[in-house]
């Protein structure tokens, strides 16, 4: 039963249909959302509006989901060779996104060691190891089933 | 891997966009392809073949770097 679900969820994916794409005007969708939440930054900045703080972090968050649209909507010309670079780009950014957010924490602890202000604890954002490591888990979860599938 | 597409291209009097319609790519792709930028999957290679009626060796010739 297990089998035959992952087997037919790689048979879509070979087929290029499992990974969800979105349609082409989801582009717009995104960059408004992206421009609204900056619109709405900025004016939090500029007036004084009860409860700054916590919309500020909610513009934050959603110019992180037009992003997010803006990364799931299809190109144009959605063809065989724009879906493989939409993958050499999504191993990149995952890549490099990963080394950069690990490196940080490292080069912080180094820099605050050599000033001798090295913490009593590593200072752990929870969020932080929660996006990591699902990540990683992730990648190392579907690079296995295609490995065993596909 | 060099490919003899605009020659082929040329011989059926078609141009890129042309071709692209015909296999269902975008001009682009037909654009990188000509140019060794990129190459195709077999599928697409195949339905080119089919197209320009000629075997698939005829369009993609493997070099002695690919070997």
């Amino acid at each position: 039963m297990k089998g035959s679900i992952l087997k037919r969820f790689c048979e879509l994916e070979k087929k290029g249909g499992a990974f969800p794409l979105l349609p082409a005007s989801f582009l717009w969708i995104g960059i408004g959302v992206c421009i609204l939440s900056i619109i709405a930054m900025t004016i939090i900045a500029l007036q004084a509006v009860d409860h700054a703080l916590f919309f500020k972090e909610l513009c934050m968050h959603f110019i992180l989901v037009g992003l997010f649209i803006i990364t799931l909507a299809k190109d144009k010309n959605e063809d065989e060779r724009i879906k493989g670079l939409r993958y050499r780009a999504f191993a990149f950014a995952f890549v490099l996104g990963t080394f950069t957010l690990l490196m940080m924490r490292i080069v912080v602890v180094t820099v605050n060691s050599i000033k001798d202000e090295l913490p009593q604890d590593w200072e752990y954002d929870q969020s932080f190891f929660y996006i990591i490591s699902s990540y990683l888990f992730y990648y190392l979860m579907y690079f296995q089933i295609f490995k065993k599938q596909l | 891997m060099k490919n003899t597409v605009h020659v082929q291209r040329a011989i059926h009097h078609m141009n890129q966009t042309e071709l692209a319609q015909a296999i269902g790519v975008s001009r682009q792709t037909i654009s990188s392809i000509e140019k060794n930028r990129y190459v195709p999957s077999t599928v697409l290679a195949l339905k080119m073949a089919r197209l320009f009626k000629v075997p698939v060796e005829d369009i993609f010739i493997l070099e002695e770097s690919d070997e």
